[in-house]
């Protein structure tokens, strides 16, 4: 294998295929960036054995004089690469398990690690992938993400269910003690699909459609998913087994419905919940409707001291007095994924589940689980 | 090591290698397996031709693995990664390693293929460990295997082996080891004797390339010889030597097993059972020392040896046990000379 090309060139790919390297598994294999140097086009695989990034990149300043396969240790290389000052690399294989980089004044020899031991990924492009404008496609996994599980106790919940059905596309996270669904119209009948991807694999995917560029393709296989943007294939490995029904969670009628302005309500829970003394999810407020049609939001540990935040909502709150206390974490999640400047908070109970919806936000719905204060 | 084909392991584990070639045969395998077996009894390797058998791209008609597909390859050097290798990280094998196994499973596999995942020292998993395991080995997936490796069966927890299918795996042959042994060179005597004290043929191979092991097995006919030479101690001399002996727990039980093969011999001697003899080409000493002692003494002195070498796995102090040991022998011997 050599080959010379422009030192940005490989830099700016290589900055996109590093986010797939492995920098915790013990499998030593998987810390190398799988290099497959071919006439007119230069191939770069990583993979932490959750994704798998397979990058093609063909650039006027690649030449090359010899074509090869090779694995080479990630980290050293991209660091190496990022720090040298020529503006053309060359590189090349000797001494048969050493990479060679010659640019300006640095030369750099790099052990290689086996190139046999690399896994076989296979990155399986359908015929007929699903469309999708990226910006959605990033909207979607921005507003469904966070709701997934973190802890390992039920591995499905880990992971977003994605559903594509008649000409739509729904995207649904549950923690089990909240939900968030997404609902998005397709512009063409595409074939349904009903898979759960692990949250983690989308926070990554987000990171990578950043380019300039609007289409995303999905293709699917019963193994894995498969993202190609551009010159980019991402690829996930699926959550396996069954996504719980949850169309029945979410009620159907609201007798209580109340308007707010979304950045009154956001700092009216911010400050009721700096009075806890307990972290995260469990940090809890309570949300009251009085008579009088006013809002208040408190919270009260003993040890501290107490919040009473009054806040007017927009219009006539419809429906009787309220008081139902909630996670004021899983509550300022929920506000966060909304653009919209009103939102919507609808009541069935004090002790069932409510949700958010935004003016601005079609499709999108966030529901929460109260928690039982008496 | 690993094995190249069930033939290997067929001459080791006849009845083992058979169990699996039916079952790969009738295309009838369980999801989980226990190999259980003492120590050095290939129980690894097994698993290992297993997972071979089963990820094989193109495996013989005779139920074989290939063992030239990249799919044998990997796994022969343990990176294939549909094949989970877990082994107890310090004294245990943690509920993290497990969870981590379970969350790996839950996931679509990253190769096409079976996936096979081996605990090895499975008696080492820690409760919680055993009990997060339980619901993976009820309801597994499609296509994963498990296979759980012991020496020490009643260690496991009882839900665990209701959930699986148990291969037991007989102690080796002592003579396939001597067969072995032989083979490379190994001196005969050391060849009759080192099989008594292990199973493991690699490691028999590495006692006899060791040094130190064979001062060891040089010594012992000496220290006995100078039982009946009135100028000379057992003790005294045990004594000079004793701090090669005391390197390591290794070395000292080696130096007592082979104690005990030597007093066995005297016993043996007495009795007039000369082909159950181990230490052949000293014959001539163990003759001249058995005929000086009672079959009482020599009885007497085998069993405190036996009890020390259960002893020696608690915290004992090994030279006064051991002082204690050879005054014994000597004073034995002093009293029939």
């Amino acid at each position: 294998m050599k080959f010379t090309i422009n030192k940005e060139q490989i830099l700016n790919q290589l900055l996109i295929v590093q986010k797939a390297l492995s920098t915790k598994t013990p499998a030593p294999y998987l810390q190398g960036i799988k290099l497959e140097v071919y006439q007119n086009e230069l191939i770069m695989i990583t993979s932490n054995s959750e994704i798998s990034i397979k990058l093609s990149l063909k650039d006027e300043s690649l030449v090359v004089e010899e074509t090869g396969e090779v694995l080479i240790p990630g980290k050293y290389f991209v660091e190496i690469i990022r720090k040298l000052d020529g503006i053309k690399l060359d590189m090349s294989v000797i001494d048969n398990n050493m990479l060679r980089i010659v640019a300006g004044n640095s030369d750099v020899t790099l052990n290689m690690l086996n190139v046999e031991d690399y896994p076989q990924i296979d990155f399986v492009l359908n015929d007929n992938p699903i469309k999708m404008d990226s910006k959605v496609l990033k909207t979607v996994i921005r507003q469904s993400t966070f709701a997934a599980s973190t802890i390992e106790n039920r591995p499905i919940l880990t992971g977003v269910n994605i559903r594509v059905e008649a000409q739509k596309l729904v995207a649904i996270a549950t923690d089990s003690f909240r939900l968030s669904q997404k609902l998005v119209d397709i512009p063409t009948n595409f074939e349904n699909m009903n898979v759960v991807i692990p949250a983690r694999s989308l926070d990554e995917l987000i990171k990578i459609l950043e380019a300039p560029l609007d289409e995303v393709l999905i293709h699917l296989d019963n193994k894995s998913i498969l993202f190609e943007y551009g010159n980019v294939l991402f690829q996930s490995r699926l959550l396996d087994g069954n996504f719980p029904e949850t169309s029945r969670l979410i009620p159907l009628e609201f007798p209580i419905v109340i308007k707010f302005n979304k950045t009154d309500l956001t700092v009216a829970i911010e400050r009721a919940s700096l009075l806890s003394n307990r972290e995260g999810s469990a940090s809890i407020v309570k949300l009251f409707l009085r008579a009088d049609n006013v809002i208040e939001i408190t919270s009260n540990s003993p040890e501290i001291g107490k919040v009473i935040e009054e806040v007017y909502p927009l219009e006539k709150a419809v429906g009787i007095p309220i008081k139902i206390a909630f996670s004021s974490k899983y509550f300022l999640d929920a506000l966060k994924t909304f653009v919209s400047d009103q939102v919507s908070v609808k009541f069935t109970g004090e002790i069932r589940p409510f949700i958010i919806e935004g003016d601005m936000d079609p499709g999108l719905i966030q529901l929460i689980l109260p928690v039982r204060t008496e | 090591m690993s094995f190249l084909n069930f033939e290997d392991l067929n001459a080791y584990q006849p009845r083992v290698a058979q169990m699996l070639l039916n079952s790969f045969k009738k295309a009838r395998l369980s999801h989980a397996y226990i190999f259980e077996g003492p120590r050095g009894t290939k129980k690894l390797d097994a698993a290992f031709l297993f997972a071979k058998r089963i990820l094989c791209s193109n495996p013989t008609l005779d139920q074989n693995p290939c063992g030239k597909c990249h799919n044998c390859q990997r796994i022969d050097k343990d990176v294939h990664p549909n094949v989970f290798l877990i082994k107890p990280e310090g004294e245990y094998i943690k509920k993290d390693q497990i969870k981590q196994m379970i969350g790996e499973l839950a996931k679509t596999a990253v190769e096409e293929g079976p996936r096979v995942y081996i605990l090895d020292e499975a008696q080492r998993l820690r409760s919680e460990a055993a009990n997060a395991l339980l619901k993976t080995l009820e309801e597994p997936g499609l296509d994963i295997y498990a296979i759980m490796i012991t020496d020490s069966f009643d260690a496991l927890l009882k839900t665990i082996v209701s959930r699986a299918q148990v291969m037991h795996f007989s102690p080796i042959d002592k003579a396939l080891i001597r067969a072995h042994l032989i083979e490379k060179k190994v001196p005969e005597c050391l060849a009759v004797v080192i099989p008594e004290y292990t199973n493991n043929y690699e490691e028999a191979i590495k006692i006899s390339e060791s040094e130190e092991m064979m001062a060891i097995f040089k010594l012992i006919p000496e220290l006995y010889g100078m039982a009946y030479e009135p100028d000379k101690s057992m003790i005294l001399r045990f004594r000079e030597i004793r701090d090669s002996i005391f390197v390591d727990t290794e070395k000292t039980d080696f130096f007592l097993t082979l104690m005990i093969l030597y007093q066995k011999d005297l016993l043996n001697c007495k009795l007039r059972h000369n082909t159950q003899i181990v230490w052949t080409p000293d014959i001539e000493q163990i003759e001249k020392l058995a005929k000086g002692v009672s079959q009482q003494t020599i009885e007497e002195n085998l069993e405190k040896m036996l009890t020390l070498k259960t002893r020696l796995k608690f915290n004992i102090i090994d030279s006064l046990a051991f002082d204690n040991l050879l005054m014994n022998l000597e004073r034995g011997f002093n009293h029939a000379i």
